[in-house]
């Protein structure tokens, strides 16, 4: 996983390479190494996500023969006023935040038990890959099954164990729906922060581990002083990434709550998506899209840049 | 290292309880696909089916579609897995020993298509597939997944890449061999693990992914399984729950299969990769 | 979005069409009548072939093989005229159609539903089927149905097969409470409704309860029987007012939910959440749109004695129309074949099949009455199959911004009011005010 890892990294102007790598810039080796990548990402992804961009500066909307024009900053001072909108943004970063840090945490604790050297690994890693097996098209509704108040399996069981005594409607509370939805989204991410882990702390030296051990460090200190600042990187990277999907996601929690009660639950994806596809507004939804850009990039950044320079 | 016992006890308790979260939803979807229609909605559910129904079953197998959208869905993953890698290998070189602005743009590339909202490129990619001719085909529905998978995969394998010492590189070079040999003989071989992970994700992604396959595809005899599921579900908050939950048991099978197989080399292909790293 | 291609593209584009100069052909051909409905396709050589393409969502298998039929009987008959169907999950039409405009691929013949081919119709995909439609077919259909998939003058959409919202009772409780099953002659009130809701409450069974967790379509279709019309004016931009007979319906719930008559929990579940309770008898009665008898068959116990009551009446039993519709798209090179088929989709015995499947009503008089010789008077879908005439068109369907007002403010706004969290009051501002941000911005 060093390879996520990489990703920050590049971001930064960097070290300086290594002379190998100085002596063979200019030299035709990259560019022709990527000709065969460059034609279809051109094709199905910058062109589109440039035509995407574009059109968050234009009045464009859905309609046979509509001819659209550029409009200039309109599209955003109209969504700087629009208040349903930041609600919803707001909403998108406790979603966000919940789902990626205790997508993190729940996944480090796997990882570790997982690289324990306990028994069953066999039966244990495939099922931990469980969410991940299964079509998005059907989590959701089974998890919607979960969750049904009068025939879902869950207030049943929390009946039977006594901890409540009347059924919860889980996904229609004001109150209880977001937590419910972020269970469902630290669910469904879980398979590729753990993995991503894993292969982390398998990269953790065991040399290392054996010099703290004979030093006479506890496990807990172990941890801390040897196997945390090892995993750093890949920390860094998966959590970015994760952040980043987590945000970029609306289909499981519009399938399972349709953006409410009351608007509790409403993505700001979720938005974008409406005002694109119901309304027919393409050039204030991709406004959003820019909006959300940079927005996302620029948290990001932050973040991305203390991590880096705690780690030098 | 030693561990105490208790800690021991600790730990296999927290990964059954790992098991129990994680693997739980699978259990209530195999329990809903032998329930009766007349169980399956009850005040009072049971973990296990009270008399176990092979009704749902007969209604996905005679399904005719069924079969055929597996094998659709299993041709796509398996050639976007092979693509992507195939792609990504060289450019993902070309990224980890050519730092240069062309990094820069990349990265900017990665982040961007990763964070812009997806819904916005839908139509303009509909329209480039429909240009080249390739709405309604496998080959372009395999086309639009290797290039969004792409980002995340080219981050992985760079990443495998930077990991290989480049000593190796250039002694190799020193004996004489050419770039293409270099690249064949020391860095595939030292990349295969990587690239077994890589393909992992790639095939992932295509063999769920719903909403392309939604809008290229219209002959139903070219549907991808979520499709097919996605039919199961009528609007109005009406489910065919049974035959939902036995086709969607029948399409999780095949991905829980590969990933008992590949999860040896997947964990220990991160391993190899990143040992240097 | 076709317009900002770059010119790399176009290029390819034309490319490909030369290279199929039949198809270059026929193109131009169909874009003879400049964006008016081309009559092309109906003057065409005697042995021409046609292919047309047929975008369903039918859901229900008995309506997914009527459907399959309904095309292979079609394709037997005319050699000349070959349907294919494409088949489309239900939730996902919207986004498939705005996809297939935008890419000007759309199928010709467009199975959607009429508030739905609103925005369609107005962003000029759909062709106009006014001067289309046989004359037989037209008087078998009621005006005000037609009402509802007629778009600035224009009807874009065939009307096929409606649902409308009714009380689902549990008979076995009505009978041990002493509360009769009303006639189609005389139906019930809302007053009734509300009284022997009370009467059926009782220990744990409450006597009614509803499925609101979408709320925004079942209370707003409900107020037509009061006669709350929501917006007036421009059918494009009409003004909102909400009244006193806007708030009938939200009154007479909260007061059921005040005195308990009416479930608490039920109005957050959805509507085929409240299933488990009917049939488990926690639920006196439920109110569900008609097609929901479908799931009601398969899965309530098999002693569970049901029925379906006729429409309740306020100062008259009207409610929304909003059919499912077969449209033809303007981008279709062969609409007069399109409509020729969809005349016969619409024969009496093809769409009460269909309307069978779904449990739906159909709107055409004939096929009603092909369906209601069928099932006669059990569950009573003798009331229901007759209740077509009291479809009345929802003006607040056509408005243009009444997708995203829906979305935005009144949904959120009618599970605010459900849960207890604002009055009648405050639901009113937040309907109107929503209104007005949309309509200013």
């Amino acid at each position: 996983m060093t390879a996520a890892a990489q990703a920050p990294a590049s971001i930064d102007p960097g070290p300086t390479p290594p002379p190998a790598a100085r002596r063979r810039r200019g030299t035709p080796v990259g560019l022709w190494l990527l000709v065969p990548s460059l034609l279809p990402v051109i094709a199905f992804s910058v062109y589109p996500l440039l035509n995407g961009i574009w059109l968050g500066f234009t009045d464009a909307r859905a309609g046979a023969g509509v001819v659209f024009a550029f409009n200039g900053v309109q599209n955003y001072t109209r969504l700087f006023d629009d208040g349903l909108f930041w609600n919803s943004f707001g909403i998108g970063l406790v979603w966000a935040f919940s789902v990626t840090i205790l997508q993190f945490l729940l996944s480090l604790g796997l990882a570790l038990l997982l690289n324990a050297g306990l028994r069953f690994q066999w039966l244990v890693r495939p099922l931990a890959l469980v969410p991940w097996a299964m079509p998005s098209v059907v989590v959701a509704i089974l998890w919607k099954l979960i969750y049904q108040p009068d025939a879902g399996i869950l207030n049943a069981f929390l009946k039977d164990l006594g901890i409540i005594d009347t059924n919860i409607n889980w996904l229609g509370s004001f109150t209880l729906a977001l937590p419910a939805v972020i269970v469902v989204g630290v669910w469904a991410g879980m398979p590729q922060t753990t993995i991503a882990l894993l292969a982390g702390l398998q990269n953790t030296s065991a040399d290392l581990h054996e010099a703290a051990s004979l030093d006479g460090a506890g496990a807990w200190q172990r941890f801390r002083s040897v196997t945390l600042p090892a995993l750093k990187p890949v920390i860094i990277a998966i959590t970015s990434l994760d952040f980043v999907w987590n945000f970029n996601s609306f289909g499981l929690v519009y399938v399972l709550t349709e953006g409410g009660p009351g608007g509790r639950t409403k993505l700001p994806m979720l938005f974008a998506y409406e005002s694109a596809f119901s309304s027919g507004e393409f050039g204030y939804a991709a406004a959003m899209g820019n909006a959300m850009v940079v927005l996302i990039l620029l948290l990001l950044g932050v973040y991305l840049w203390r991590q880096l320079k705690e780690n030098t | 290292m030693r561990t105490r016992p208790l800690t021991r006890v600790g730990q296999y308790v927290a990964l059954l309880a790992y098991i129990v979260f994680l693997g739980f939803p699978l259990l209530w979807l195999f329990s809903t696909a032998f329930k009766s229609p007349r169980e399956v909605i009850s005040l009072e559910p049971t973990l296990l089916p009270r008399s176990w129904s092979l009704d749902s079953f007969r209604v996905a197998l005679d399904n005719s579609e069924l079969f055929p959208s597996l094998l659709n869905s299993l041709i796509v993953a398996v050639s976007t897995a092979i693509l992507t890698t195939v792609i990504a290998l060289p450019a993902a070189y070309a990224l980890a020993r050519h730092r240069s602005k062309l990094r820069t743009v990349t990265v900017g590339w990665i982040l961007v298509s990763q964070v812009f909202p997806f819904v916005l490129i839908v139509i303009p990619v509909f329209v480039v597939l429909r240009n080249l001719g390739l709405l309604n085909t496998l080959p372009g529905l395999v086309l639009v997944y290797v290039v969004w998978a792409l980002p995340f995969t080219l981050w992985m394998l760079q990443g495998y890449v930077s990991a290989i010492p480049r000593d190796l590189e250039e002694a190799a070079a020193t004996d004489g061999a050419s770039r293409a040999q270099v690249l064949l003989r020391v860095i595939f071989p030292l990349l295969a693990p990587g690239l077994v992970a890589t393909a992992m994700f790639a095939f992932i992604s295509a063999w769920n992914e719903f909403f392309f396959a939604l809008v290229v595809i219209t002959d139903p005899a070219k549907e991808t399984a979520p499709l097919l599921l996605a039919r199961y579900v009528g609007g109005e908050g009406l489910v065919n729950l049974g035959p939902l939950a036995a086709t969607a048991l029948i399409t999780t099978l095949p991905s829980l299969l590969i990933f008992a197989v590949a999860q040896r080399k997947l964990v220990s292909g991160m391993l190899a990769g990143s040992v240097k790293g | 979005m076709k317009r900002t291609r770059p010119h790399v593209l176009r290029r390819s584009s034309l490319a490909a069409l030369a290279v199929g100069s039949t198809l270059l052909l026929s193109a131009c051909v169909s874009n003879s009548g400049g964006g008016q409905v081309s009559t092309a396709g109906s003057s065409l050589a005697p042995d021409q072939k046609v292919s047309l393409t047929f975008a369903s969502y039918a859901f229900q298998a008995p309506t997914v093989a009527a459907t399959d039929k309904i095309v292979a009987d079609w394709n037997a008959a005319n050699p000349n005229i070959q349907v294919t169907v494409q088949k489309v999950a239900a939730e996902s039409v919207h986004d498939k159609l705005v996809t297939q405009f935008a890419g000007n691929q759309a199928p010709d013949i467009i199975h959607d539903e009429s508030a739905d081919i609103a925005s369609f119709s107005r962003q000029g995909y759909l062709a106009d089927m006014t001067s289309m439609v046989p004359a037989d077919l037209k008087s078998d259909v009621p005006q005000s149905v037609w009402d509802s998939v007629t778009y600035d003058g224009k009807i874009t959409g065939m009307p096929t097969i409606a649902q409308v919202y009714t009380i689902f009772v549990n008979k076995k409780l009505l009978a041990a409470a002493g509360v009769a099953v009303p006639t189609a002659e005389k139906p019930w009130t809302w007053d009734d409704l509300a009284a022997n809701a009370k009467k059926l409450t009782a220990g744990t069974v409450s006597g009614l309860a509803w499925g609101l967790k979408s709320p925004t379509a079942g209370i707003m279709s409900s107020g037509l029987a009061f006669d709350g019309t929501f917006v007036s004016g421009d059918e494009k931009a009409p003004t909102m007012a909400v009244g006193a007979n806007e708030q009938q319906v939200p009154n007479r719930i909260a007061a059921m939910l005040a005195d308990g008559s009416m479930a608490k929990d039920s109005v957050s579940l959805s509507g085929s959440d409240v299933l488990a309770g009917y049939y488990g008898g926690k639920y006196a009665m439920i109110m569900a749109g008609n097609y929901i008898a479908t799931q009601v068959e398969e899965q309530a116990p098999a002693d569970f004695d049901w029925g379906m009551l006729p429409l309740l009446k306020g100062t008259s039993e009207h409610q929304a129309s909003n059919p499912q519709t077969l449209s033809i798209a303007q981008q279709s090179k062969y609409p007069a074949q399109a409509m020729q088929f969809i005349a016969f989709f619409m024969k009496a015995e093809n769409l009460a099949a269909i309307a069978e499947g779904d449990a739906l009503i159909p709107v055409t008089a004939s096929a009603s009455a092909a369906m209601g010789k069928k099932l006669g008077a059990e569950h009573g879908w003798d009331a229901i199959l007759g209740s077509a005439d009291q479809l009345v068109d929802a003006p607040w369907n056509k408005a243009d911004k009444f997708p995203d007002w829906k979305s935005k403010y009144a949904t959120p706004a009618y599970q605010e009011f459900l849960a207890g969290r604002t009055d009648a009051a405050g639901l009113a501002t937040a309907l109107t005010d929503g209104w007005k941000t949309l309509s200013g911005g």
